[in-house]
């Protein structure tokens, strides 16, 4: 059963990928792009690495997704819109010889990845860390803890990602891309009033079992933006050009915090990053609170494509 | 020992990946092509983590996850790139640009 099921989960990845290479309108191309992560996501719990998953369903499919159908959208709006749109799009090179040259590397890479696919025993270093540690989460140990300099630079990468942007957007001065005009007060309370809570306890769930079971900030951070990409949408949160005090602090807590708390490593122990014997849970804990905070802040904020947010309290 | 087929598509979908790179103008659309060839790498490096004997490998777990995050905030910067682009030059393709 299970190898009928792995021929048809890859048989359909890869009619979605074509289809995503093979799209006439971008529109269309979108909307494969997020199906093909969802069924990556599937991907990834076959491959029995559910935070991945998790983190493909709600990053990958979801924000990306959002992110995706904002460009789309801005097609449509923004001035200078070419008149081709949805005309013959010149091929950047001639299809026989790439399709030549991608059929080659896809063979080598076939006999390469079929002749290292994995098996192997875990890295000794893991095997000694685990059973003893404080998160009982494999991939929670990895990231916080073994490899924290990675997940810091993470950090910092999706930060600078977001001040690129924050300078695109401050010097172009666009409009914003999703300005609900007919949408009634009436019609969007009911879904936020029944939406908020149950986003919020999942992202607070995701966060707090993170430590033992699949989860964690950078899922927890994606579900807090998907909330914010709903308020925007309803009109409850409106893009604006200021970027007030409190969405700055927000900005920079995930990265501040982490940092400090490398820095502070150096003081309870001979290495940064270091936990401190007997409260690593809780350190662990406070950063992974303003990782989700930081992160969840910044991808809403992408998806405005303003530097900052107020609320709408109009009625 | 993970199914064969994995393995494989990792490597077919790095192939379509890069023939959308090659062959499509429009940058929205080269920029999917990148992220497909990016899912077919971690594809093959999730497939590297399991069929151990004691269970999956966490550490190319973690990197996974490490570069789903990198992969979104690069495809998020070149969107705003790309629609900038458009806004100031009516280009839609690199191409066009270069050809004016």
């Amino acid at each position: 059963m299970l190898p009928v099921f792995d021929t048809m989960l890859c048989l359909g990845l890869l009619w979605l990928g074509w289809g995503i290479v093979a799209s006439t309108t971008l529109f269309r191309g979108v909307v494969l792009f997020m199906v093909f992560g969802l069924l990556m996501a599937v991907t990834w719990v076959r491959l029995s690495a559910p935070d991945v998953a998790l983190a493909e369903a709600v990053i990958g499919a979801g924000i990306a997704g959002a992110l995706l159908l904002g460009a789309c959208k801005a097609m449509l709006s923004d001035p200078g819109t070419p008149a081709e749109q949805g005309g013959p799009e010149p091929a950047a090179l001639p299809r026989l010889p790439a399709a030549a040259l991608s059929l080659l590397v896809g063979a080598a890479l076939a006999w390469l990845m079929v002749t290292v696919r994995g098996g192997g025993p875990v890295p000794e270093a893991v095997a000694i860390a685990l059973p003893t540690h404080f998160l009982h989460n494999p991939v929670s140990v990895i990231l916080l803890d073994l490899r924290g300099y990675d997940t810091l630079m993470e950090t910092v990468v999706l930060l600078l990602a977001f001040l690129g942007a924050r300078a695109m957007m401050r010097h172009s001065e666009l409009d914003p891309l999703f300005t609900p005009v007919a949408t009634h007060r009436h019609y969007t309370m009911p879904l936020i009033t029944l939406l908020t809570p149950i986003l919020l306890l999942l992202a607070l769930h995701i966060l707090w079992t993170g430590g033992n079971a699949p989860g964690g900030a950078f899922q927890a951070g994606a579900l807090l933006a998907a909330l914010g990409v709903m308020y925007q949408l309803t009109g409850h949160l409106r893009p604006s050009r200021e970027s007030g005090p409190g969405v700055r602090a927000l900005l920079v807590c995930g990265l501040l915090v982490f940092s400090l708390f490398a820095c502070l490593g150096l003081t309870w122990g001979d290495a940064p990053l270091t936990y401190p014997r007997g409260a690593g849970y809780v350190s662990a804990l406070v950063v992974e609170i303003a990782l989700m905070l930081s992160i969840g802040t910044t991808l809403t904020l992408l998806f405005a494509a303003h530097p900052g947010l107020k609320p709408d309290l109009r009625q | 020992m993970t199914p064969i087929v994995f393995p494989v598509t990792a490597a077919l979908l790095f192939a379509i990946g890069l023939y959308g790179v090659l062959t499509r103008a429009r940058l929205i659309q080269r920029l999917l092509a990148v992220n497909l060839m990016a899912s077919a790498i971690f594809l093959f490096l999730i497939v590297t983590s399991t069929g151990g004997p004691h269970g999956p490998d966490p550490v190319p777990q973690a990197m996974v996850l490490t570069g789903i995050v990198v992969a979104l905030s690069t495809m998020a910067y070149a969107l705003v790139l790309i629609r900038h682009l458009r806004v100031l030059t009516r280009a839609e393709t690199l191409e066009s640009i270069v050809d004016d």
